[in-house]
């Protein structure tokens, strides 16, 4: 059986908008989709430039790979700006690799494409419904719009001119239109405009399907983001600073727009038959509540400002699951799902994944290395299409007047430079989405070098720098924003904020955040989880979680707000919370690693240990690398799911993420563990300490400590540093050490009371009153639960090696004992030269201890 | 808004559509043919007006 598809875009859907309207009966049609299939989030890109993101869909790749980036671009020879057009995609097209496999296809309206590709059916450009030209000049339709061209008169008459339109046509949308003065407000056309253009894509995507034989059609309508971006402002409830005369107008526009798009898609799904799968998707969402930004910033593409993170996907059809919600997809699933969907090999070079989830049956998916790799040669590519003047100026007027684009400069030569500046600024951001964060950097500081006056380039690259973990550069970026004004003070407070919580001043950062709290607009910058995780680093939950709660009020749609809630509960042993706030991040923002594992951590404290897998797994998707997901797998299915198999691959990919080799002598302070680092000096063991504290009567020859060991739960970074070297950490410390090295612990044991004495004894040296003195039971019940801890974490862990060394063997004994340790360091010291250091007469509170025993 | 009959599209689903020479979106939304109805029936409209003595327009009916 042929496996049919039609794919219809609706730019900027938004669930927040369409559920109301469903529950009110007016988008009968969706409803049918949501319950006859498979719906969930779809989540967008940044930046959420619409070119860019239908593009992804497209290709199922970042655009830094796909090439657009952006709504205009400067022509060959340099002497003017064009519109994107078809020709600047890098890359292959969904439609383009059908074709190629004689899958009969057809595309409308797609942004961008045009000059319209050849393909193995019809193809409509994204201008051709454009209303370029009056209605009664003939309104002729630009060349390239249609392939083939000998359909252009056909596709032409199918046109819908916003004159054409009536009062029947623009009072559902304005039920008052009469009041208005369309010689001062021209609304009312812009709603005609976009009805209009609506209209027309829906005219020749039917007509199409009607009348062709096809087995993948895909329409995409601009219009739900056209009337919002017009209108969102009006949308109920009514915003304090929207005037009541303008409110009363058009308040009604946004919902007509959604009922409008229901009717569409009606008629698409009547005409796709029960044979078709239909996806239905939006590229990203738009605020419809109070997260609607009260003014657009005025810079290149500031309209995305009103989007929002999470457009929709809705899929039915044969083999697509009833009733189902599906979590984590994104836009870059698209192609690889429909190729999946024709038995079409998925390109490893493509950036998404399949959707298999929403599938009864999960797609057989085959991969190939790339696609671009591959010669086709059944249709052509355009090039060399130059487009008329005229034409390029009307299409640059629509852009400039939705907000996406400035108004072009008189002066072309700085025009030209904008454009690539914003086009280079977005590749920045792009690469900045897609992980590639060398890259981001790299394109900035080009972009700063040759730009120094405009503060966005130095604000984001300041960032950037933060992210990397290069404080210092960020910090001399945003002390530059700072001293020339550049910037809102109040977002290089906010940056300052994040800087200090980088340095791990977390206190600091409180303060500054606390001071700002009143200035800051609160949603779009969400300061009550920044707070938060100062208060989360220096030990404060409750507060952490009192702050989340407020975030929580304000946007509860951030999904990590509620990864922090989950962290919190899963530390404080509150699992069934946990898991509730974690799957609502993850259905929030599906690619996120931590989600999952901490997800993973929390129900394998249930003991459901095959979901706990799932999860640990879905981390490791995203961060394949995260060796301490990768470990409780191991130990899950060593021991809980009896998966041997399982355990040794992940056992093997733990030790490839292994960086590199630490030697931790550890052990209760008084165990012997100074001794022990003195012993591995002698030996020739470059040792990891800061000489901060010196030697004195109690330890004579030394410490052997660094104090970075100390914030070894909040800050591991310091770890790299101690690699091939010998570092002490005490045993309290070790179940916090990172998987990523190998360890080989040599932990020394010495008998309790001789510890407690030791202790006592440099306490009363150092002039201390031990206040422990009188429960040295309830100490040593204490000391040992930690040691013990230590011990148990130590033998699950693939990464580490233990070796008990007896404080009073050593003394006893040193060469027996030295000859052990020289063995399990591999024999990278001699025996001889670890017993070197070695002071019997260190073991001086061996009396006492026998003093102690007999009490 | 004058009150011109008349065809009527019907849908696979059973729905109604009317014809008029003043359009809808339900015909706007049904694509191709119920553009090119409503462009007929307004264009009946006017030529009814131009001449008076041409009779009303019938209805037309979907061929989907």
């Amino acid at each position: 059986m042929k496996k049919k598809m039609m794919l219809i875009g609706w730019d900027a859907a938004d669930w927040k908008i369409i559920n109301p309207l469903i529950e009110q009966g007016y988008m009968p049609n969706l409803e049918k989709l949501i319950n006859g299939g498979t719906i969930g989030n779809l989540a967008t890109m940044d930046p959420a430039y619409s070119p860019m993101l239908w593009t992804s869909i497209a290709t199922g790749k970042h655009p830094y790979k796909h090439g657009i980036h952006g709504f205009l671009q400067p022509s060959e020879d340099r002497k003017s700006i064009k519109p994107i057009l078809s020709t600047s995609r890098k890359v292959k097209a969904i439609w383009q690799i059908l074709s190629e496999h004689d899958y009969k296809c057809h595309a409308v309206g797609w942004w961008p494409s045009h000059p319209a590709e050849e393909m193995n059916g019809i193809s409509i450009s994204n201008f051709y419904q454009k209303d370029n030209g009056l209605l009664a000049d003939g309104w002729k339709m630009m060349s390239g719009c249609v392939h083939p061209d000998s359909e252009e008169d056909r596709f032409a008459a199918l046109r819908v001119h916003p004159e054409e339109l009536t009062g029947q046509h623009i009072l559902p949308f304005i039920p008052s239109a009469e009041k208005i003065d369309q010689t001062k407000d021209t609304r009312i056309y812009s709603v005609a405009q976009v009805t209009a253009h609506a209209a027309s894509i829906q005219a020749a995507f039917t007509n199409i399907i009607r009348t062709e034989e096809w087995d993948f059609a895909a329409a995409y309508f601009d219009s739900i983001d056209h009337y919002c971006h017009g209108f969102m402002k009006y949308h109920p409830p009514k915003q304090d600073h929207i005037a009541q005369n303008a409110f009363d107008l058009y308040n009604g526009v946004v919902t007509a727009a959604y009922r409008y798009h229901d009717m569409l898609l009606g008629r698409l799904m009547e005409l796709a038959g029960k044979e078709t799968t239909i996806i239905l998707i939006s590229d990203h969402g738009f605020q419809p509540d109070h997260l609607r930004p009260k003014y657009i910033p005025e810079e290149p593409g500031g309209a995305a400002y009103e989007h929002s993170p999470y457009g929709i996907i809705g899929m039915m059809g044969p083999g697509i699951k009833k009733d189902h919600l599906i979590y984590g997809a994104g836009l870059l699933d698209i192609c690889p799902t429909i190729l999946a969907h024709f038995g079409l090999s998925v390109g490893k070079d493509m950036d998404g994944k399949t959707l298999d989830d929403a599938y009864v049956k999960p797609l057989n998916t085959n991969y190939i290395d790339s696609w671009e790799a591959i010669l086709f040669n059944k249709f052509k590519s355009h090039s060399n299409y130059e487009m008329d003047k005229d034409n390029e100026s009307a299409m640059i007027e629509q852009l400039v007047a939705l907000g996406y684009v400035n108004d072009i400069s008189k002066d072309f030569t700085k025009a030209i430079k904008d454009t690539e500046n914003f086009n280079n600024y977005n590749l920045a951001k792009s690469y900045l989405f897609g992980g590639k964060l060398d890259e981001a950097i790299s394109v900035l500081e080009k972009l700063l070098r040759e730009n120094p006056h405009i503060p966005r380039y130095r604000f984001h690259l300041a960032s950037c720098y933060q992210t990397k973990g290069k404080l210092k550069e960020s910090r001399a970026l945003v002390n530059q924003l700072k001293e020339k004004e550049y910037y809102n003070p109040i977002a290089l407070d906010m940056m300052e904020a994040t800087l200090l919580m980088g340095e791990k001043k977390y206190k600091e950062a409180l303060k500054l955040l606390k001071s700002i709290e009143d200035k800051v607009d609160k949603t779009q910058s969400h300061i009550f989880t920044k707070i938060a995780k100062c208060y989360l680093s220096t030990g404060f939950r409750d507060k952490a979680e009192e702050a989340l709660k407020k975030e929580m009020e304000l946007d509860y749609e951030y999904a990590p707000m509620h990864l922090m809630y989950g962290i919190i509960h899963y530390q404080k042993g509150n699992h069934d919370i946990a898991i509730e706030a974690l799957l609502t991040s993850i259905g929030m923002e599906y690619n996120h690693a931590a989600a999952h594992r901490f997800l993973g951590l929390a129900l394998f404290n249930k003991g459901a240990y095959q979901v706990a897998a799932d999860s640990l797994e879905m981390s490791l998707r995203f961060n394949p690398k995260n060796n301490l997901a990768r470990a409780k797998l191991i130990e899950i299915y060593k021991t809980h799911l009896d998966q041997p198999n399982k355990a040794a691959l992940h056992s093997q990919n733990f030790h490839q993420n292994i960086k590199g080799e630490v030697i931790i002598v550890s052990g209760l302070p008084r165990s012997g563990t100074s001794m022990m680092m003195q012993m591995l000096d002698h030996a020739g063991i470059e040792i990891y300490t800061d000489k901060v504290r010196e030697a004195d009567s109690n330890n004579p020859k030394g410490y052997y400590e660094h104090n970075n060991v100390k914030s070894l739960r909040r800050n591991k970074r310091w770890v790299a540093e101690s690699m091939d070297k010998a570092v002490k950490v005490i045993s309290n410390f070790i179940p916090h050490l990172p998987l990523v090295y190998n360890y080989k612990i040599i932990f020394m044991e010495r008998d309790l009371n001789e510890i407690l004495a030791s202790q006592r004894k440099m306490l009363q040296k150092l002039g201390a009153k031990d206040r422990h003195e009188e429960y040295p039971l309830q100490v040593m019940t204490s000391f040992k639960r930690g040691q013990d801890k230590a011990k148990q974490w130590a033998s699950k862990q693939p990464n580490v090696e233990m070796i008990e060394v007896s404080y009073s063997d050593v003394i006893n004994n040193p060469f027996g004992e030295a000859l052990r340790i020289s063995e399990f360091l591999d024999q990278r010291v001699t025996p001889e030269d670890l017993i070197k250091p070695i002071d019997a007469n260190l073991y001086r509170q061996r009396k006492e201890v026998s003093r102690l025993n007999t009490l | 808004m004058r009150n011109t009959r008349k065809g009527v599209l019907k849908a696979k689903s059973g729905e109604t559509i009317n014809v008029t020479a003043e359009g809808s979106l339900g015909l706007l939304a049904y694509g191709d043919i119920g553009i090119q109805l409503w462009r007929k029936e307004r264009q009946a409209h006017h030529a009814s007006l131009n001449s008076n003595t041409t009779p009303p327009s019938t209805s037309k009916t979907p061929t989907s």
